[in-house]
């Protein structure tokens, strides 16, 4: 019956008269149980047997309908008609994804500056006058007077600027923030674009300790990277951290163990470290009452770390060829 | 600034079982990142990148005493062997001395001290030194320059020498220069000086060293040479920095004096000297070393407080550990107080100084990595970044691409850069258009359709401000179908429930309209209004009208007919007329043909 079954209606009755919850099968499985123990095993058997049968020759009737259907009215090998598909760049993309993960665990983020006053830029971050970064060499300084008190303009060659402003913003702790915005410097080769994007995390409060900023990079490499790519500190220096770490992701490629693309099984994801007391007092913050930690890296190096992306010349980033930007 | 270590160098101070692969580790972890680790010729050689506040480790003996004090932590008994700069000097020193007569300005050189050897021999140095210099890259001269390089390289503190018998009556007089004052360097390249660089001028008043810098070709020690003077000092560090960046010589020397050096290391350093001078030239030191110190180094002290350092760690580590492993550092701690040798003057200054000290050589792996607890930060009603990423998605999801341009640009009337890097980037840009109209060009003939987008800040100057950073949105098409990219702002308007402000603008190959987003992100909305669903149904017809060219007129001529036209659609347009389906619609009753026949009759005869 169900092999010469010549429609999907006829199909589906058979269906439910056999398989349906009220159906034949299902009368007979309710006996099952009332048989003697002896003859349970064997008949359940046979039941199972029945019950394959009548569900595959169901399955095999109703293909043969569909193919004889759709011969009659569309070919469906043939391509669909896609929706018209756009593409968002992978820059907005990273900075969609940390910006989500940093939400989680209480960072609010925030736009300052891209065009600021030395001052917020270099002077409150405890950078000396004599410093290289202060100079024109790395640092593009705009044409125009001087602020008596905040000093040059410069456009931003980071996105620590966000430190002090938020600080005078708050007033007091607790503060967490996450500042992504346009950072400009003097540099352009196939690790280097004039203009670039850094993503800067700020944490104050009473006892914020090294062991928090540790957590937080975990927290966020495991999220973005994966949680087979594990974090470490090393020592280093930065004028606006004491103590100052870089910040390691293991290798995707070997996972540690050293390869051709790494520095013996690591790759240097960028700077981090307690936030200095002279910037918590540029800020206003009491540091007899508060501490922080703060880190500040590169967008566009961040997500070229992630596994899978390797983009060769950060420049490409940059270039607009349609023909790049449509592969995202 | 990087430095290259030998394994066979520096184990000649440094006892330890550990091997080039565990000193490597412990290091990279707990002081200075070992780049890499090559093997030369059955050695090892550790490539070490030392960060700016860490001059003192510019050296073999620098990173001796930083792996005697990390290796123990990783379960490697290490031990310093010996220390020549806390040896004492064994010629005694003088104020002032018969063989040189020297004029100085104490703010540019705060410790001068020269030493004249005598009887020198200049040969070729002994294989041992040869190879020691080899392997850290440079190459063996003979054995004067050989000794400065060897002691600069194992001690960090740089060491000049001059051929005594071409200082013009024995005479120096050390000060700054003045602009376009003239020296030969001993590379044998001209410089004419921009003024403010320390100076050594000798009796004749001409110039014969670039101090801290490189030597003078005149004064310099050759192959004739009988008398050298040794000569180690102290340079004041801007002037250095100003000097090797304004002739381009950044030399090793240079890079450590711009650090700031510790004055202390300056008498162990000549004495070594003198001890190799006598052993390699042959030659007799007078029996005095001059020594001109203009201050001396005062005792620094910070505070210790163990209950701030286990703070700032997270974890509790006793005072006894604490104070282990700062003395391993070189520190003396007695009654709470931290006694910091000269050589880390600069960098130790506070007590979060010795948190990074204790906290390092603990191990930072050995923390534990664990969030913050605590309240959290009041939130910002900031729902700006929700607008633009919405406003992003739907562009992407209706076949438009998201660009990033350069906001510098070639020419605008924005604000100018001062230091450009190139003339494509002089300008901050007040507006998106010209940079997507230059892409559409570059990608014309690439794809069959370019549609585009961004969303970027624009730097509008504002008088005695920074500029006002506005968020700017740019779309753009090279399909020239108008009323297809004003279908694409209606969308948009329709996503946000705002009305943007917009104009397209017809280009040669593109249409564009660039959007000022900073009042439509600030005002868009989730909330639609609601308008309750009338009982009765609608009575909808289809009419035919003469265009006359302007549809928005028509539309409101039609309107104002009756309220009971409640919408009107285009359906169609051919020729000169468009076919419009009328809904006439009523919240209180059901319409029938007699409630809108009058409307028809006036429609007709209006229109």
């Amino acid at each position: 019956m169900i092999m010469v079954a010549s429609g999907g209606e006829e199909i589906e009755r058979l269906r439910v008269h056999y398989l349906g919850k009220k159906g034949i099968l299902a009368e007979i499985a309710a006996e099952i149980p009332k048989l003697p123990p002896e003859d349970k095993a064997e008949i359940g058997e046979v039941f199972n047997d029945v019950k394959q049968a009548i569900s595959n020759a169901l399955g095999a009737a109703q293909t043969n309908i569909q193919a004889t259907n759709s011969t009659t009215t569309v070919d469906t090998s043939l391509p669909g008609v896609k929706p018209p598909l756009g593409h968002l760049h992978p820059v907005t993309k990273a900075i969609e994804e940390i910006s989500s993960i940093f939400e989680k665990i209480g960072f609010v983020r925030v736009r300052y500056p891209e065009v600021d006053w030395d001052w917020y830029a270099f002077e409150s971050l405890n950078m000396p006058k004599s410093h290289p970064a202060r100079d024109d060499i790395e640092t593009f300084f705009v044409d125009a007077p001087e602020n008596s008190r905040y000093g040059k303009m410069v456009l931003t060659p980071q996105t620590s600027n966000g430190q002090v402003r938020e600080m005078e913003r708050l007033k007091a702790p607790p503060i967490r923030m996450i500042n992504i915005a346009k950072c400009y410097r003097r540099q352009s080769d196939v690790s280097h674009t004039a203009m670039f994007h850094q993503f800067e995390g700020l944490c104050i409060n009473s006892d914020i300790n090294i062991t928090n900023l540790k957590g937080t990079i975990d927290y966020f490499s495991q999220q973005f990277f994966g949680p087979e790519r594990k974090t470490r500190l090393r020592p280093n220096h930065f004028q606006f951290t004491e103590p100052s770490f870089e910040v390691d992701v293991i290798c995707d490629i070997c996972l540690g163990k050293g390869c051709r693309l790494c520095k013996e099984g690591w790759l240097e994801l960028g700077g981090a470290g307690m936030v200095h007391p002279n910037v918590l007092k540029a800020g206003k913050i009491d540091t007899t009452k508060y501490s922080g930690f703060a880190f500040g890296w590169g967008v566009e190096r961040t997500y070229m770390m992630k596994s899978g992306i390797k983009i060769d010349d950060l420049r490409l980033l940059y270039s607009n060829d349609i023909r790049f930007l449509t592969q995202f | 600034m990087q430095i290259l270590i030998p394994d066979s160098w520096l184990r000649e101070y440094l006892k330890t079982k550990a091997t080039p692969k565990q000193i490597q580790e412990a290091l990279s972890l707990c002081s200075a990142s070992v780049d890499r680790l090559h093997k030369v010729d059955g050695d090892f050689v550790y490539d070490i990148e030392i960060t700016t506040n860490r001059v003192d480790l510019m050296s073999v003996i620098g990173i001796a005493q930083e792996a005697a004090a990390v290796l123990p932590q990783f379960g490697h008994p290490a031990k310093l062997i010996k220390n020549p700069l806390n040896d004492k000097p064994k010629v005694k020193s003088a104020k002032a001395v018969d063989y040189l007569k020297v004029q100085l300005d104490p703010k540019l050189c705060s410790r001068f001290t020269a030493l004249l050897i005598k009887n020198v021999t200049v040969k070729p140095s002994p294989d041992w030194l040869v190879k020691k210099l080899e392997l850290v890259g440079m190459r063996g001269l003979n054995n004067v320059v050989d000794i400065s390089n060897y002691l600069m390289h194992l001690l960090g503190q740089p060491v000049h020498t001059f051929d005594y018998d071409k200082i013009i009556h024995h005479s120096m007089i050390l000060r700054e220069s003045r602009p376009e004052e003239k020296i030969i360097t001993l590379d044998g390249k001209n410089h004419t000086l921009t003024g403010k660089d320390i100076i050594i001028a000798d009796g004749s008043l001409r110039l014969i060293d670039l101090c801290g810098i490189m030597g003078g070709l005149n004064s310099a020690v050759d192959k004739n040479t009988k008398n050298v003077l040794l000569f180690v000092q102290i340079y004041e560090p801007f002037h250095i920095r100003k000097t090797s960046m304004s002739t381009a010589i950044r030399t090793s020397a240079a890079v450590l004096f711009e650090k700031g050096l510790p004055l202390e290391n300056v008498p162990p350093t000549i004495s070594l000297g003198t001890d190799l001078f006598i052993q390699l030239t042959g030659g007799r030191p007078e029996s005095a070393t001059l020594d001109i110190s203009s201050t001396i180094t005062k005792d620094k002290i910070v505070k210790l407080d163990p209950k701030f350092i286990n703070q700032r760690l997270g974890i509790n580590i006793s005072t006894k550990t604490i104070t282990k492993i700062l003395t391993s550092l070189g520190f003396t701690i007695k009654n709470s107080q931290v006694l910091v040798p000269p050589r880390r003057h600069l960098d130790i200054t506070q007590p979060e100084d010795l948190v990074e000290e204790v906290a390092r050589v603990y191990g930072y792996h050995n923390l534990p990595s664990t969030l913050m607890t605590g309240q959290l930060p009041t939130p910002i009603h900031d729902k700006t970044f929700y607008w633009e990423s919405k406003i992003k998605s739907a562009l992407s999801h209706w076949g438009f691409t998201e660009a990033y341009t350069y906001s510098l640009v070639a020419q605008d009337s924005g604000l100018k850069l001062k230091n450009p890097l190139s003339s494509e980037w002089t300008y901050l840009r007040t507006s998106l258009s010209p940079s997507h109209l230059q892409i559409i060009d570059e990608n014309l003939g690439r794809v069959k359709e370019i549609n585009l987008f961004e969303i970027a800040h624009v730097y509008l100057p504002y008088k005695n401000d920074l500029p006002k950073e506005m968020l700017h949105l740019i779309i753009s098409s090279t399909n020239k179908d108008y009323l297809r990219l004003k279908g694409v702002i209606e969308a948009l308007n329709m996503e946000l429930g705002v009305t943007l402000t917009s104009t397209i603008v017809e280009h040669d190959h593109a249409l564009t309209s660039e959007i000022d987003l900073t009042w439509p992100l600030l005002h868009a909305t989730p909330t639609k209004t609601y308008m309750p669903i009338s009982k009765y149904p609608p009575i909808i017809e289809d009419i035919n009208v003469i265009y006359t060219g302007n549809y928005a007129e028509l539309v409101n001529k039609i309107k104002k007919l009756s309220n009971l036209i409640t919408d009107i659609e285009l359906v169609d347009k051919y020729e000169n007329k468009l076919t419009l389906r009328i809904t006439y619609h009523s919240t209180s009753k059901q319409l029938s043909s007699s409630d809108i026949a009058p409307i028809r009759d006036k429609l007709e005869s209006t229109l």
